[in-house]
């Protein structure tokens, strides 16, 4: 661990000594494989034990880290029947779409396959991916996720109210 | 509800109808800042947080950077817990170090 109250060789414009202050800390740390929530521990200035959570939305990997709501890969180009349509992240996360276009027809369904280098989703998380058009949200599909990989099953006739 | 003195509490809850408990409090320590941070910079180069999309996978070592208000005993004596946000117990994923 770094405490702020280090030295640093870094000298600013002026020449003064850049100091941090001593309250900041800067660790090394494995990011978690499941969603989690940071805590600090230790005494207060009595000798009391306290702990404490770390504010704001927790870097989540299932969330991509940090980011609420869960993002989500979009599908645009409709209608799927008639024309080819693409994938596109709608976070810019989602990485590699495959295939990079695609059509479907009615009653039918397709497999997208995207990687997440930066998400991580357990079972417990069933993603909501929402398929646009023009006009806004025509339906909804579920999908599954794995650790770096988003496997995304889209039913045509969900989105028979075009 | 009355003002809490330090030491455990407990709740009673009579029926069978869903219910939230909050409990809020005031104190002089804060854990104000938590962020994963990379080296960065041209001229006046530093520890940056990342933006969303920089983060590294799960598994990977990357900085933190925290910030700790008030008054507390050692700062060598504080530990940094990751802890799952579901589950009983909140089980502990690991330490930063």
């Amino acid at each position: 661990m770094i405490n702020g109250q280090g030295e640093s060789d870094d000298h600013g414009h002026d020449g003064d000594l850049f100091v941090a202050p001593r309250n900041y800390y800067y660790r090394k740390t494995t990011i978690p494989k499941e969603a989690f929530n940071v805590y600090v521990v230790g005494e207060d200035i009595n000798g009391a034990p306290f702990q404490r959570l770390a504010p704001g939305p927790s870097p989540s990997p299932s969330l991509g880290l940090g980011l609420s709501p869960s993002p989500s890969p979009r599908i645009l180009g409709f209608p799927f029947s008639q024309a080819t349509t693409t994938p596109v992240s709608a976070h810019d996360i989602f990485k590699g779409m495959i295939p990079a276009s695609m059509s479907i027809s009615e009653n039918s369904t397709a497999t997208i396959t995207s990687t997440c280098p930066t998400c991580q989703l357990t079972p417990s998380l069933m993603p909501i991916y929402e398929l646009f058009t023009a006009g806004g949200v025509s339906g909804q599909v579920w999908g599954r996720g794995t650790i770096a990989m988003l496997r995304l099953v889209m039913t045509a006739i969900l989105m028979w109210n075009l | 509800m009355p003002r809490f003195v330090a030491g455990n509490q407990a709740v009673s809850v009579t029926g069978d109808a869903a219910f939230s408990l909050s409990v809020l409090g005031e104190s002089t320590l804060q854990f104000s800042t938590f962020n994963f941070v990379s080296f960065s910079g041209a001229r006046h180069d530093g520890w940056f947080p990342m933006e969303m999309e920089e983060i590294p996978p799960p598994g990977s070592q990357v900085w933190a950077h925290t910030i700790i208000e008030g008054n507390y005993h050692n700062w060598k004596d504080l530990e940094f817990e990751f802890r799952a946000k579901t589950g009983s117990g909140r089980k502990l994923l690991g330490k930063i170090k």
